[in-house]
């Protein structure tokens, strides 16, 4: 079967209102070979998901203005096309208790900043395997492209 | 307005700080390690990226910076905690160690009720942005 570009080139979406977060998160997920669509805040973030879907992964930073990433990842679980979207939250500290139920219990990891590139690039590979289809499958070509970098590809949900 | 210039507040004067000053003990407050980092990360044929990152930092600590003297004035300890906050995490990750720092004790304190002691922290922020400005100018010039 002929793979659509979609999945021959993972989609992902970024919304962090500061610009060197921001630039630094999708020059990571170009250079591992992923389309990045980077927004400023959470506003737009939802604006973009109200249209389109077709996201490997997301990256939002926990606290946008406008919006929080609480409100965004709210929307994005009570909405069937968006609930295989996994999350990787940026937090701003390694103290995650100021993190509320709804960011912990929506996010499919955490990273903390300051990160290093291959933190991230660690993360991410590994939400990109656990990107559902809206019938639950996992995505064989995300998954291949993921074991082929050296990760697991077992999925933990 | 200079670069290495670009987190002061127009309306004050600070000590002068040069590059090769702010090199000699760069170790001591900026961490250019995290930048080197990303380097890995040049697409070929694509402007710098270090270059790019440094570029946006400055950019931005200037408006934050400017934000918290503005609200600072205006007495709002919840604003300037934001933008401490905000100011942290860029400058954690381009390895701007004493700035984070700074913003950290800006965002721990209680703006609302020590004013004062917001007011102080804010100078000595602006000073150690414009040391790690200079060592970002620096490493800028050696890049380009």
């Amino acid at each position: 079967m002929r793979p659509t570009a979609a999945l021959s080139r993972p989609r992902v979406l970024v919304a962090d209102d500061d610009p060197v977060i921001r630039q630094l998160v999708a020059s990571v997920a170009s250079e591992g070979g992923h389309e990045v669509v980077a927004v400023e805040d959470g506003r737009e973030a939802m604006r973009v998901l109200h249209l389109d879907s077709n996201f490997g992964a997301a990256i939002f930073s926990v606290m946008m203005p406008g919006m929080e990433a609480a409100d965004l990842l709210g929307y994005m679980r009570t909405e069937k096309r968006l609930m295989g979207i996994p999350v990787l939250m940026i937090t701003p500290g390694q103290d995650f208790r100021m993190l509320t139920n709804r960011v912990v219990s929506g996010a499919a990891a955490f990273l903390p900043k300051p990160f290093t590139a291959g933190q991230l690039e660690a993360l991410l590979q590994m939400l990109l395997m656990l990107r559902s289809g809206p019938d639950g499958s996992r995505s064989e070509v995300l998954t291949r492209r993921a074991v082929g970098r050296g990760i697991s590809s077992s999925p933990n949900r | 307005m200079e670069r290495s210039e670009s987190c002061s507040a127009p309306q004050e004067t600070l000590p002068p700080t040069t590059s090769e000053g702010a090199c000699a003990e760069a170790t001591d407050f900026v961490d250019l390690t995290m930048l080197d980092s990303y380097a890995e990360l040049q697409v070929k044929g694509e402007p710098d990226l270090v270059v790019e990152l440094i570029d946006l930092y400055i950019e931005d600590a200037l408006v934050k910076m400017r934000g918290m003297h503005e609200v600072l004035a205006g007495r709002d300890g919840a604003a300037l905690k934001r933008l401490a906050h905000s100011l942290k995490g860029s400058s954690g990750n381009v390895g701007a160690r004493s700035v984070a720092a700074l913003c950290a004790e800006l965002e721990r304190i209680d703006c609302d009720d020590s004013f004062e002691k917001a007011g102080e922290l804010l100078t000595r922020l602006r000073f150690e942005c414009e040391r790690a400005g200079a060592v970002f100018v620096t490493e800028r010039q050696r890049r380009t």
